[in-house]
């Protein structure tokens, strides 16, 4: 197969897993009673792509379960169905059997044929109708011998698209035809040429001669021609054909199929056309620069001017880059609705999710990497979170649960908000089993919040039971693992017998870092500026020495580690004004660590360069950046040098 | 030589074009539904027109009526499936010329194209 071939197939599947995506949030948004003609019509639209697509690009396989979808769909729009929720219940695992296909087909895979034909004979046993798959091959045939055709066109049949000569032509392609004009037809000089009057006698001899065949090329002109005389004898022959669908009853669609990420994805032209714009502008603005006078000198008039554009345009194609990135957190989203309908039907809950911000922007690797993550909080919440009907009426709240999610921009970050009104956090049951597993020590002075917060602890679960839902093996602390892999930070609110808030605060964009530069002895270092809390100026008598070592430092009533960068990265300290050393205060998880530096140099944003790639993984720097003088400068990991003093103890 | 291509779905319109790539001095336009390919009708003078039926906003048939009650006089294909017979009716009824029923492999879409205009 051509390359080509190959990337439409890509395109087709990308497609259909946009479809898929359409049919599942329209079958869990409509209203069952009285499904809105106009939804029914989006689902419609959408699995008719697919199978004209699948049967296009060769995946013949779901062309069948696609076509009965199809038919049912039908058949709800024009009233001979009526929509259920079982119905509705049948076309989401279809869908999910169609996801886990398509995956197979992403993947060179054998599709799991017997997925297929169970979900099309789930399908298959809504429909009261049989299917007309075969309608076409249920035509009865009919054969002729000798045919003699009068053909006389319309006079106005060349403004509709029609030439007669092609429909001859296509004739003579299917049979062996001798053709007459009709003298008395031929048109004077004087006639409207464009109005066609001509008649043809068109005759064909031989046997057998199909009909069907014989009338195609008439087909689509029967309204604007007079076809007269067949003279034929006929002959019929029957060639109808079953389908049989195979009687596979099992319940298919459960199969965990893998995640499809695409790797390609949809810009509005309108951001490139600014991007192409901005470059057009670098373009003058470099002209601009290397202008020189007559004696081949740079004239330096206008280069302050030159460069000042030069720095705005530079800022303005940086933020276009950026934002080509940026897709809706909506497809991370998306998922939500269906995981709270599926998880809260089993637990048998009654649960209204409300969605905001949908359409706040982030970068597309963020949006997809956060996907597991919303979905872990969000069965928990449904499982652990929500009480019962029975537990909520006796706690004096309505019967049914509410999740609200909401993302929303603030501070150059992306926030996603997973509140539920619940039974919240048992802080006590927390403390006691965060005891118990020795996480924590008895020692140990922690606010309500921080004690909720050990849910993120390594290992640990508090549910009862571990039940089907949310026992997966997974916890929550590798939802908080994801998150911080993601530059992110995720907090906990929860009010006991109220709820609970599960706050995401996450980087807009993983390529670029707000440092703040740094010097220490000879060494120029980028500290992400959303870490540091602040700068002071060390005053050695605020300094604590453990074993002749400066340990810890007294700020206000703070005691705070200090790590010494001239020491952990090995660098001569020759400075000789000892006085002038500044300690920058530093975050992570709550915890506060303060590094000894030379001195702050200014803040600007830094492209970052992996060093995994580049070098190798090095502990304490999370990449590296090129500066404005052609240095590379490293950037600090404050997680790891964080860990490296804490532990690992979150 | 002039087509217009009025399908909503990406995959598809590649298709047509990637199946008429062999000729050079085809042009094709692409339109992503009825009421784009409208606009498209403004800019350009089409020598055929291959369109979708099942589309968003403005569907093959709402298209194919609004292009013959704008003088439109070139040969309109429409793009169904089988099970969309009816479909036949009433693409006739708006004004198409013939059909290309979908799926469709490339050799059997030139040929139809061939019925209605010379490709070279």
């Amino acid at each position: 197969m051509s390359l080509d071939m190959a990337a439409l197939k890509q395109t087709f599947l990308e497609e259909s897993f946009e479809g898929l995506q359409i049919m599942e949030s329209g079958i869990l948004e409509i209203n069952i009673e009285t499904p809105d003609k106009e939804e029914i019509n989006t689902i419609f639209r959408a699995i008719h792509s697919i199978k004209g697509g699948a049967g296009t690009f060769g995946f013949s396989e779901i062309v069948g379960l696609t076509h009965v979808f199809e038919n049912i769909l039908d058949e709800i729009r024009n009233q001979k169905l009526i929509l259920t929720v079982e119905i509705n219940d049948t076309f989401l695992q279809s869908i999910d059997a169609l996801e886990g296909i398509l995956v197979s087909y992403q993947n060179d895979e054998e599709p799991d044929s017997q997925i297929i034909s169970v979900v099309t004979n789930e399908l298959q046993m809504i429909t009261s109708s049989e299917s007309s798959i075969d309608d076409q091959e249920g035509i009865q045939k009919q054969s002729v011998d000798n045919v003699s055709i009068i053909f006389k066109p319309d006079q106005d049949i060349l403004n509709t698209g029609n030439e007669p000569i092609r429909i001859i032509r296509d004739l003579h392609s299917v049979a062996d035809i001798s053709i007459d004009i009709d003298e008395e037809s031929i048109p004077t000089i004087e006639d409207d040429l464009l109005k066609i009057q001509l008649k043809w006698n068109i005759a064909i001899s031989g046997k057998d001669i199909d009909l069907e065949e014989i009338k195609e090329p008439f087909e689509w002109i029967e309204d604007e021609c007079e076809i007269l005389t067949f003279d034929f004898v006929e002959k019929t022959s029957n060639s109808s054909t079953d389908i049989e669908y195979e009687n596979n009853k099992k319940n298919a669609s459960k199969k965990e199929s893998k995640v499809a990420i695409s790797t390609t994805m949809r810009v509005d032209t309108a951001r490139i056309d600014e991007l192409v714009n901005l470059v057009g502008e670098l373009v003058i603005t470099q002209s601009m620069l290397s202008q020189k006078d007559d004696n081949g000198q740079i004239i330096t008039k206008d280069i302050e001017d030159a460069l000042a554009t030069l720095d705005r345009q530079m800022r303005e194609l940086q933020d276009g880059i950026i934002s080509v990135r940026m897709v809706p957190i909506n497809s991370a989203f998306s998922r939500i609705p269906r995981i709270v309908r599926d998880t809260s039907k089993n637990l048998n809950k009654e649960i209204i999710l409300n969605i905001s911000g949908e359409n706040t922007e982030v970068d597309k690797t963020v949006s997809e990497k956060i996907t597991d993550p919303l979905v872990h909080i969000i069965r928990n919440a449904v499982d652990h979170g929500i009480e019962s009907s029975q537990e909520r009426i006796d706690a004096g709240k309505q019967p049914n649960g509410t999740i609200n999610v909401s993302a929303y921009h603030q501070g150059g970050n992306l926030m996603i908000d997973i509140s539920d009104d619940g039974g919240g956090v048992n802080t006590e049951k927390v403390y006691e089993k965060a005891l118990q597993t020795g996480v924590i020590q008895k020692s140990d002075n922690l606010s309500t919040k921080e004690i909720n917060e050990l849910i993120f602890a390594p290992g640990f679960s508090t549910a009862d039971v571990v039940s089907d839902v949310s026992g997966r093996g997974v916890g929550m602390d590798v939802v908080k693992k994801n998150i911080i892999s993601l530059k992110g930070e995720i907090e906990l609110f929860s009010e006991e017998g109220k709820g609970s808030l599960f706050r995401i605060k996450l980087p807009l964009t993983l390529a670029i870092l707000e440092g703040q530069l740094a010097r220490v002895g000879d060494q120029v270092f980028v500290f992400p500026i959303l870490s540091i809390l602040e700068s002071i100026q060390l005053k050695e008598d605020h300094v604590k020495y453990v074993q002749g070592i400066p340990s810890i430092y007294k700020l206000r009533d703070e005691f705070i580690p200090i790590i010494n960068l001239f020491e952990r990265f090995k660098i001569e300290d020759n400075s000789t004004n000892k006085n002038k050393r500044l300690l920058v205060i530093v975050e992570h998880n709550k915890k506060k660590i303060a590094l000894r530096i030379s001195e702050l140099l200014n803040q600007q944003q830094v492209v970052i360069k992996n060093l995994d790639k580049n070098y190798k993984k090095t502990d304490g720097f999370s990449g590296a950046t090129i500066l404005g003088d052609g240095k590379v400068s490293l950037i600090l990991d404050i997680a790891s040098i964080a860990q490296e003093e804490h532990g690992n103890d979150l | 030589m002039k087509i217009l291509v009025v399908d909503d779905s990406k995959s598809i319109r590649s298709l047509i074009d990637f199946s008429l790539d062999e000729f050079q001095e085809l042009q094709i336009v692409e339109g992503i539904h009825g009421a784009d390919a409208l606009n498209r009708l403004d800019e350009h003078d089409f020598d055929l027109i291959l369109s979708d039926v099942n589309m968003p906003i403005m569907n093959g048939i709402e298209f194919t009526t609004e292009c013959r009650k704008r003088g439109i006089t070139c040969p309109i294909l429409i793009l169904t499936t089988e099970s969309e017979s009816s479909m036949k009716a009433k693409g006739k009824a708006a004004g198409a010329n013939g059909w290309i029923v979908k799926p469709f492999q490339p050799e059997a879409l030139i040929k139809t194209i061939r019925k209605f205009i010379d490709l070279v």
